[in-house]
This record gives structure tokens, C-alpha cells and sequence, in this order.
């Protein structure tokens, strides 16, 4: 509530007076748009009013029959309600030491007869005072009231992270139940095949020994799937343990794991300097794989083959590239393939599970990087990743 | 120097060693294995000091404290390994031949396993390879090791 | 029946309890292979109470620890066993399908003595099941005497009074539990 809007709204004073012709007048000087004047005849009346209403002042006469204004100004500072209400004492000449008591505080007094100008800026400025108080409490709830927001926004939110804490560490028992319990019965099919094939021996025709195959096939392949899963998922929880990693280093030791892949093939690499990034290592030495897994098995068909990695520093960021000149992709799903499960080639021609790019995603986006890719469908493709340039590996 | 050691071999006695290389090559280990002659040079080793400072990161997956080593030397080795918080949990096995009350030590302050040692050379030599089979390629080492080499699989 | 038990086995899964002893019986070493369902049943065991009140007294060469598992899971089983002064000494290899490096850590925390994950691929498992049970029953020393509760030190100090009497060509690991 804002004062000018207080201003309008007329404030309460109450007129104390035993006299019907003095509380007339009063009325007269004090009438106007900013009082809402309320009247009381004795001690009791007023102690009524009081009751139902806040006032901004009392207007009290002194001698009254019954309850003086004396007794009922004691009775109104001894209510917690009323005690802070200003009182304006009407006495009459003479009379002023019977209210020496009540010289503190919002305690005022005039001498009959009444000069109504004097009147009028009193109560005028017992009304500003009561309009800037409550301006003040109103100001004070809404503050209050802001905090008590604040105070549940935060119960709110640390209960979102509660629910998040405990949906993580839910899924982190959902993988560790999946890694689990998805394969032992796979290992069993698996054992019980070889079992099945050791008895059948010479019994074994060559459709059995098919469909032998066949189901080895596809365990391995359910195998792969889960352990890709089970990457994929713990890329996303375990934290980031940042180290200094040269890249050119980790490119060379996944060229050496990648070795049995490669041998016996016609493939030409152009590696160009690569900086030194911060990172986790393990997670970056799976992206590495990933890509570079992905340009040898998309240029199975090409000899030779070319598959080209390199960088620059561009806007505060390492972009590094794999390129290749295998099948690549059609270009208008260059989105696509980075998303779990997304293959563009069917399992025949090119195997793999569709989890790998969406690793390098995930690990690239948790290391505040981005990734993309390009291709031309049958004439190669390159995918891109991009590292921020941190102050601790400046070239 | 490059290429790690997955088994870090105690042992001054070159016929032994040279047996245990021999055995461990059979499983395609012998040159993941690395020789050191004492309880000092181990430690270097394990600490990638002096002159191992330039070695492959990683720790091996097995310590093997050979059977030439005194038995008291083998226990303060694997004393040392196990009271550090960095080794503490590497795989180590003892050989030789102990006493009951040795053997007990051995296993109460902490070793993996005791092989005893076999004076006929071919059975040595096949112990050598079971070990190698084991603590080489079937058993997972605890974080930190030199793992297991996986198929083309990260 | 009558050769003593070399192997105990804690396996909750029968499928995989299956697939282990036929791996043993190409070795001929199922006959002296125990299987217990879960860490309850193992402690039975080695405490001979429960269904396993009436085995022969004698402590397996090597206990094969699945590690999840109802009831008394792997890790619990280690706790209390590997603090048993007359049980820590029983070689425990945990075999598990989980290669999470959080329970590796742990087992290795907890005392095992070797980790070894059961694959998916059969010739792999097989393979890997061959190698360490070649190694924990014909390579590996056995632990010194297992002695029982409650008398251990009695049975240790009875043991090496026989064992200065015998020297050291006799080996405690084959004296009957009950002449000691």
C-alpha cells in the first residue's frame, strides 16, 4: 500500500464528549474527507467503539459524569489494543494538572474552549502519524510476507533436490540391478548353449550348429548393449575428476587398443597437434574411442582408408574434429545420431549398439562443450567436439 | 619402461626368474611382467621412484614376492604394502616355503595367497603359469591396478 | 560324499550354481564342491548349523563369493567371517557379475583375496572359473588349521605341540579336526 493511496482512505477518530452540542462541534471543525468521525457519549460507549474499530485519535473531555475522561483514559493505555491510540485531552481552564500524569507519549491536551484551527492541525497530525504507521506495517507484511515466498521457494527447492538426490541414487541402483540381473541369465543362455552343443557332439547337424551360432550372436550382442547402457549411465553420474589431458598422447594410446581393429587394412591417418585440454581422463579417452572406433568401422569399405583428427582454437574453445572418408550419413540426420539408440546403417552393414555418439554428447555437454556432425552421404563424414579454453592448459 | 607391468616379481635369483618369465610368456604375460631383486627396489617400483621414475603409470595387478626371499623380508614387504594408503590393497602372494606359524602371519597380516614352493622345476614351472593365469588375466584388480586388457572394448 | 568339501560355494542363482559345477565336474572337483544359497546359508556352513548341523567338521580351501545375494548379501558375509579369528584365514574370492569399481573397492575393503567377475560369454567364464580353481586348489597353500570358536587358542597351542612332535613333513591341513 503505497501513502497516497493511504491519503484516500479516511482515517477513524473517536469524539469523547458527555455533551451532545459539544460533540457538534467538534464534528463541524473535524468534518472533511480524510475523518471518519465516530462519537461516544460516556466512558462506556467509547470503551465500545474502541472495541470494534482502530482510531487514529481520541478527542477526550476530561469531565464527564460517571467515568471521567481521566479513568477512561487509564482504562484505554492499560488495553494492549488501544494503548498506543494518541489522545487529545479536552479540559477546561485550570483543570491541566489533573492531567500531569499523561504528559508522555502520544498524550496531547487543549484548553476549552476549543480553537478549531489548532484542533484541526493536531488531529491532522495524529492522523499522519497513525496513515505512516500503517503504511509501515503494510510495508513490514509485505516484507514479511516476500521472506515467508523466499522461505518455501527454498523448502521447495531443496525438496526438488532431495527428489533429485533420490531419483539418481535410484537410478544408480536401476544400473547397478542392471548390470546385474540383465546378465546372469544371458550368461546362462550363453553356458547352456555350449552345454547343449558339448552333449548333441556328434548328433549336431549343421542347423543346430546355425542356430547355435545365432544365439551366441545375439548374446554378445545383449551383452554390448548392456555394457554401452551401463556406460551411458554413469557418464551422466559419476563425477568429473578434471585433469590436465594431452590429447595427442590419448589419441595415440586409442590408436594402440584400436590396433587388432585396423591391422590388415589399407588406412592413411593424418594427425594434427592437438592441445592440451581439461578434462576427466577416462571420459575423454572414451570419446576419443568412440570417434575413432567410428571412423574405422565406417571405412571398413574404403582402401585406403583416410580418417583425419585435428583442432583449432576458436572463441574461447577447442574444436576438434575426426573426419574420415568412409559411408558417412545423410546430412538431414545429422541430429539424430546423437541420440541413445539412433543408427542411420542397419546392423548388418555396420554393427553397434547406437549408444556411442550419445555418450561423446553427454561427456562433451558435461564438460560445458558442444558436438555436431557433418557428412556427405557415401563420400565420408566428420564429427566435431568442442572443450572450453581453460586458463589452467593456455597454449 | 613403456609398457606397464600387470606383474611386479620380487626375486634376486635369476633360474627363478627366469623360470617365472618362462611359465608367465605361456599365457602371453612375460612381457607385462616386470623383475625387481629386493624389498628396496619393490618399493621404488611400487612408489615410481629412483630408478623407476620414468615407468607406466598404473599399479601392477599382482606383487609376487619370489621364493628366494627370506621369509621375514616377505612379511616386512607385505607390511609395508599393507600399512599404506596408497598400496594397501594390491594383490600380493607369497612364495616359498613357510612354517605353519609363518604362513599364519602371512595370512593374518594380510596376503592374498601363499604358494608354496615346489622343488621339481616343471612343477614349478606349472605354478608359475596357474599363478600367472590368475592373478594375470581371471582376477580384477582393485582400482588403481592396471586392469584387465579387454577385447577392443573401452 | 565322504571326500572332503574343497569349495564351498555361495550362489543364490541356480542357473549360475549350475553353470559352476559343470565347470567343476570337468575338472573333477564337483564331488568336493559345497554350495550354499545365500551369506546366511554359508555362515551356516562354516558354523556347521542350521541344515549343515551334521557335516563333517573342516574348513573348505576356498569359498566362492557371489556378492548380491537375499538375506545375508556378499559384503555382509565377509564382515562377519573375515572377523572370525578361526575363519579369516579361508581364502574368499568373490565371483559376481558386477565389475563396478565401487564394489570391487569394497570387497577388497572388506578382505577378499582375489575378484573375479563372471562374463556373459561362456567360453570366457569357463576359461576364467578353470583358471581360479586351478589356482585355489592346486597352487595356493592352504590356510594353517581351521580352528573352531571358542577353543582356538587351546586348539592353536595343541596344534603346535603336534606340529614340533610331527616336524614340519606333515601337514596340519590334512589332520582330522577331531585328533587335535
Amino acid at each position: 500500500m503505497n501513502e497516497a493511496a493511504a491519503r484516500e482512505v479516511p482515517v477513524n477518530v473517536l469524539l469523547v464528549d458527555d455533551k451532545t452540542e459539544n460533540l457538534l462541534a467538534l464534528e463541524s471543525i473535524l468534518e472533511g474527507p480524510d475523518y471518519h468521525l465516530v462519537r461516544a457519549q460516556s466512558g462506556p460507549d467509547a470503551l465500545l467503539a474502541l472495541l470494534a474499530h482502530d482510531y487514529a485519535a481520541i478527542v477526550l473531555d476530561v469531565q464527564m459524569p460517571g467515568m471521567s475522561g481521566i479513568e477512561l483514559a487509564q482504562i484505554i493505555r492499560g488495553r494492549k489494543k488501544t494503548q498506543h491510540i494518541p489522545i487529545l485531552f479536552l479540559t477546561a481552564h485550570g483543570d491541566e494538572s489533573a492531567i500531569a500524569g499523561y504528559q508522555a507519549g502520544a498524550v496531547d491536551f487543549m484548553t476549552k474552549p476549543v480553537q478549531a484551527a489548532v484542533l484541526r492541525s493536531k488531529v491532522a497530525a495524529f492522523s499522519e502519524l497513525f496513515r505512516k504507521s500503517n503504511a509501515l506495517k503494510a510495508e513490514i507484511e509485505e516484507r514479511r510476507q516476500a521472506e515467508e515466498r523466499i522461505r518455501q521457494l527454498n523448502i521447495e527447492l531443496s525438496d526438488r533436490v532431495e527428489d533429485l538426490a533420490a531419483a539418481n541414487s535410484e537410478l544408480e541402483s536401476f544400473s547397478y540391478t542392471v548390470s546385474h540381473d540383465l546378465r546372469a541369465p544371458l550368461r546362462q543362455v550363453s553356458g547352456f548353449v555350449s552345454l547343449l552343443e558339448e552333449s548333441l557332439g556328434e548328433r549336431k547337424t549343421p542347423p543346430d550348429a546355425e542356430y547355435i551360432d545365432l544365439i551366441q550372436n545375439a548374446v554378445t550382442r545383449m551383452g554390448h548393449l548392456i555394457d554401452d547402457l551401463l556406460a551411458f549411465s554413469r557418464v551422466g553420474r559419476i563425477e568429473i575428476n578434471r585433469e590436465i589431458v594431452n590429447l595427442e598422447r590419448l589419441v595415440e594410446q586409442v590408436r594402440q587398443t584400436l590396433a587388432p581393429a585396423a591391422s590388415g587394412r589399407d588406412i592413411q591417418w593424418t594427425i594434427g597437434s592437438l592441445p592440451e585440454v581439461e578434462g576427466d581422463p577416462a571420459m575423454l579417452r572414451q570419446v576419443v574411442f568412440s570417434l575413432l572406433d567410428n571412423a574405422l568401422k565406417f571405412t571398413r569399405t574404403r582402401s585406403p582408408a583416410r580418417i583425419e583428427i585435428g583442432a583449432r582454437t576458436e572463441h574461447g574453445e577447442h574444436v576438434f574434429f575426426v573426419r574420415d572418408n568412409g559411408v558417412g550419413f545423410d546430412a538431414r540426420h545429422a541430429d539424430k545420431l546423437f541420440g541413445v539408440f539412433q543408427r542411420l546403417h542397419t546392423g548388418a552393414e555396420f554393427e553397434g549398439t547406437g549408444i556411442g555418439l550419445a555418450s561423446v554428447r553427454r561427456i562433451v555437454q558435461r564438460h560445458d562443450g558442444r558436438s555436431w556432425a557433418e557428412s556427405v552421404l557415401g563420400e565420408g563424414a566428420a564429427i566435431y567436439f568442442s572443450l572450453p579454453v581453460t586458463s589452467n592448459c593456455l597454449q | 619402461m613403456t609398457t606397464p607391468a600387470r606383474i611386479l616379481l620380487v626375486e634376486d635369483a635369476p633360474d627363478e626368474w627366469r623360470i617365472a618369465l618362462e611359465s608367465f610368456a605361456e599365457s602371453g604375460l612375460m612381457d607385462q611382467t616386470t623383475v625387481v631383486k629386493d624389498r628396496g627396489e619393490a618399493l621404488d617400483f611400487l612408489y615410481g621412484r629412483g630408478p623407476f621414475r620414468q615407468r607406466a603409470s598404473g599399479m601392477p595387478a599382482v606383487v609376487v614376492l619370489g621364493p628366494t626371499m627370506k621369509p621375514a623380508t616377505a612379511l616386512s614387504t607385505l607390511g609395508d604394502i599393507r600399512n599404506d594408503a596408497d598400496l594397501r590393497r594390491l594383490p600380493v602372494v607369497l612364495m616359498g616355503m613357510f612354517d605353519v606359524e609363518t604362513k599364519r602371519l602371512a595370512y593374518a597380516q594380510g596376503a592374498n595367497s601363499v604358494v608354496g614352493r615346489r622343488d621339481d622345476p616343471k612343477s614349478r614351472a606349472e605354478s608359475y603359469a596357474v599363478l600367472g593365469r590368475f592373478w594375470g588375466w581371471a582376477n580384477v584388480p582393485p582400482p588403481g591396478c592396471i586392469p584387465q586388457p579387454k577385447a577392443s572394448r573401452p | 560324499m565322504n571326500d572332503p568339501i574343497e569349495i564351498l560355494l555361495i550362489e543364490d542363482d541356480p542357473g549360475d550354481v549350475h553353470l559352476a559345477l559343470a565347470v567343476f565336474r570337468a575338472l573333477k572337483i564337483a564331488d568336493r564342491c559345497a554350495v550354499a544359497n545365500d551369506g546366511e546359508d554359508g555362515m551356516d556352513f562354516l558354523y556347521r548349523r542350521g541344515r549343515f548341523a551334521a557335516r563333517k567338521p573342516g574348513a573348505p580351501r576356498l569359498i566362492l563369493l557371489d556378492l548380491k545375494m537375499p538375506r545375508a548379501n556378499g559384503f555382509d558375509f565377509l564382515q562377519v567371517v573375515k572377523k572370525d579369528p578361526g575363519l579369516a584365514l579361508i581364502p574368499i574370492v568373490a565371483l559376481t557379475s558386477s565389475r563396478e569399481e565401487r564394489d570391487v573397492e569394497r570387497a577388497y575393503d572388506l578382505g577378499v583375496n582375489g575378484y573375479v567377475v563372471k562374463g556373459i560369454d561362456f567360453s570366457e567364464y569357463r576359461t576364467t572359473l578353470r583358471s581360479l580353481a586351478l589356482y585355489w586348489t592346486g597352487v595356493n597353500d592352504e590356510p594353517p588349521a581351521y580352528v573352531e570358536r571358542g577353543v582356538a587358542s587351546l586348539r592353536a597351542f595343541a596344534g603346535r605341540q603336534l606340529q614340533s612332535l610331527r616336524g614340519n613333513l606333515s601337514n596340519p591341513w590334512l589332520w582330522p579336526m577331531g585328533a587335535v
